[in-house]
């Protein structure tokens, strides 16, 4: 089934269309059993008094001994003796010639079906060709005169529908009047709880559009209970995205900010190639180093700023990334032989993503491998609910206090003798204050450096 | 030595390729995935560098085709990606070691002494003979403590032939790791170096590094010390 677009384009209108035709079909069908249910009731009723008619009509009669007759002086119903009454009566003999016929049946006649034996009652309808029908009564007794004779007698007593049929046009115009008065009224209620309830969604439509053309930065307040999830996600949806924008803003600037500098030196130097004596590549190949370094940290920096508030990633088991990252640095530097102890338990999970804990464990194992001594181990253990410590720790000179802030906070060489240190632990703080933990720099027990990772367990 | 160069940015192949040429190493070149995997196999370098990004075929698929052909010479990645993500798994995949770029040709060049010098069975990075001592990251020799000035070339010719200590080295194996393929092979250049390298290696004539097995090629003699 195809929908129509206004169907489909407003939630209001498919309600109170489907809720038109529910209330047609069930109105429609109440009306139906009511007036069938009306009908019967009205045949029963009719059909008793048509009995009693025709008992008061027997009752009434009086015998005329010379003709062994019946007459009927005074007729039990005075609408008997008026035409159009719609009451009409008659006697007949047995076989079938009338004695006696109601002055109201005038120019009518009665189809007849056959009298059956003294005592049989019949009850039937007969079509009014134009006019509105008629329902007969007719009862057949045995009349005992005076001398006693007994002769059969017939009598007929007919009523016109009219009446009846009268009724069930009124009920029906009631009924049909009434229920179309209370489908109406219940879809203009319907129509105005709707537009009552759909009130918010209007509003935030409203407000969303305004948010498109810069007018608002948020969705208000004091949204219905339903509503107030989806606004408040909407809310943070946006708020995160604005961040995001607005870190890569930054880290976009700051990049080109900090390129400037040595771009300068390099333009500098070269000018400066000219001139007697010329200047050394080394001075070129500093800058370079530099600007290389500047790429890497922004970068780096950049990508820990995407993960802030990534909810919602499945748990990364921790002991494989471990084992992968002590098996890749074992290729990388057979030379050290490094003895790497795992006291990881293989049911620990790290809440975030799996590249994101490979950079930071990947950086401070690196530290461990290239400054250690030949013996790390990295253990980890559970400090709080849904967070946990991670250990690392090597057996080389360590950092003193000094030098570890130092390496955290940014870009610090601090052995310039081995390329590559300097932003590592930098990266790592920023990743794992990005996701909400801190990084600590203490003297492990083997005597080198013990960095603890704090991170969300899963 | 001879390596193989698998890189599709022009002027980072052509720079590299010359920084490894002055250093005494044979190149072969190649800019796309599926052509380097052809010349690993037709050339049998000694090591290999790949870019992790390359047409037709990636570096991760050349190594593990490599790895798969049950090849295990070194190889040594390039990648822009500085992420420890990437690091594992190209050396998951079935790479020795990686350089993020940039990076410095020095740099690269002593990664590829220490590749070759491991997959040569050497873990340490001096090769100890006793009176003779090889340091190939800093293309170092000593004779009793003093170091012994070489040229590149015939730096290259005994590193070759340290690195295979014991074995059997042709004068055409030797020819074609450290000449280009244009050189004429009739000419005597091999073993005028060989004599120069005696004469330095062994002014007294005692020591005897470099034997000559007649027909079959030369063969550095020394035994190690403390080899594992």
């Amino acid at each position: 089934m195809t929908e129509s677009p206004a169907a489909a384009g407003s939630l209001r209108r498919r309600v109170l269309l489907s809720l038109a035709v529910a209330l047609l079909v069930f109105f429609g069908a109440t009306v139906a059993v009511l007036e069938w249910s009306l009908a019967a009731s009205l045949a029963r009723a009719r059909a008793e008094l048509l009995e009693t008619q025709l008992m008061a009509l027997i009752a009434a009669a009086e015998p005329v001994e010379e003709t062994r007759g019946l007459d009927l002086p005074e007729p039990p119903d005075g609408r008997m003796l008026s035409p159009d009454s719609g009451l009409h009566a008659e006697i007949l003999r047995g076989d079938g010639r009338p004695v006696w016929r109601s002055p109201s049946a005038l120019g009518l006649e009665f189809s007849l079906p056959p009298p059956g034996e003294p005592g049989t009652r019949r009850q039937w309808m007969q079509a009014g060709g134009e006019g509105p029908g008629l329902a007969l009564a007719s009862m057949t007794i045995d009349w005992e005169f005076d001398d006693g004779v007994v002769e059969p007698f017939r009598f007929v007593v007919a009523q016109s529908l009219e009446p009846w049929q009268a009724q069930r046009r009124a009920f029906r115009l009631g009924l049909v009047g009434w229920f179309g008065a209370l489908a109406a009224a219940t879809l203009a209620l319907l129509a105005f709880v709707l537009r009552r309830v759909m009130r918010p969604l209007g509003r935030i439509e409203q407000e969303i559009r305004e948010m498109e053309t810069g007018q608002r930065e948020q969705l208000s307040a004091g949204w219905p209970e339903e509503l107030r999830g989806v606004a408040a996600n909407l809310n943070a949806l946006l708020r995160r995205e604005r961040d995001r924008q607005q870190r890569y803003k930054e880290s976009l600037a700051n990049l080109a900010h900090s390129l400037k500098t040595p771009l300068a030196a390099v333009r500098a130097l070269l000018t400066g190639a000219d001139r007697e004596p010329p200047v050394g590549r080394d001075a070129i190949r500093a800058e370079l180093t530099r600007m290389d370094r500047i790429v890497a940290w922004q970068l780096r920096r950049a990508a820990a700023a995407g993960v802030a508030g990534s909810v919602g990633l499945a748990p990364v088991a921790v002991a494989p990334v471990l084992r992968d990252l002590a098996a890749t640095l074992d290729k990388v530097y057979p030379e050290r032989r490094v003895r790497c102890e795992l006291d990881v338990s293989e049911a620990l999970r790290f809440r975030g993503d799996e590249g994101d804990l490979q950079e930071m464990l990947g950086n401070v194992m690196d530290n461990a491998w290239k400054y250690g001594d030949g013996r790390v181990r990295c253990s980890a253990q559970s400090i709080a609910p849904e967070r946990f410590a991670l250990r690392v720790e090597d057996d080389g000179a360590g950092l003193d206090p000094a030098q570890a802030s130092d390496a955290l906070a940014r870009g610090a060489r601090l052995d310039e003798s081995r390329p590559g240190q300097g932003i590592g632990l930098a990266v790592v703080n920023e990743l794992v204050r990005a996701y909400g933990g801190e990084v600590r720099v203490e003297r492990s027990a083997l005597g080198g450096a013990a960095v603890i990772l704090v991170l969300p367990g899963g | 030595m001879r390596a193989l160069l698998v890189e599709d940015d022009e002027n980072l192949r052509h720079g590299l390729a010359a920084a490894m040429r002055a250093a005494g190493w044979q190149v072969d070149e190649s800019a796309d995935g599926a052509e380097g995997l052809y010349l690993a196999e037709e050339t049998a370098p000694d090591v290999v560098i790949v870019d992790l990004g390359l047409p037709k075929m990636s570096g991760m698929e050349l190594i593990a085709a490599l790895r798969a052909d049950g090849r295990d010479l070194p190889v040594l990645i390039l990648t822009a990606r500085d992420s420890w993500q990437e690091k594992v798994a190209g050396l998951k995949a079935g790479a020795d070691d990686y350089m993020v770029k940039p990076f410095h040709a020095e740099e690269l060049l002593a990664r590829l002494e220490a590749l070759v010098r491991r997959s040569a069975g050497w873990s340490q990075p001096v090769l100890d003979f006793g009176a003779l001592k090889f340091e190939p990251a800093a293309q170092r020799v000593e004779l009793g403590g003093e170091q012994v000035e070489l040229t590149s070339f015939e730096y290259r010719l005994l590193e070759y032939l340290v690195l295979r200590a014991g074995q059997v080295v042709s004068r055409s194996e030797l020819i074609d790791r450290l000449y280009d393929q244009d050189y004429d092979r009739d000419s005597n250049t091999v073993e005028v170096f060989i004599g120069r390298l005696r004469r330095k290696l062994d002014p007294a004539g005692k020591l005897k590094p470099i034997e000559t097995l007649r027909g079959r090629g030369y063969r550095f003699a020394l035994a190690p010390v403390g080899r594992d």
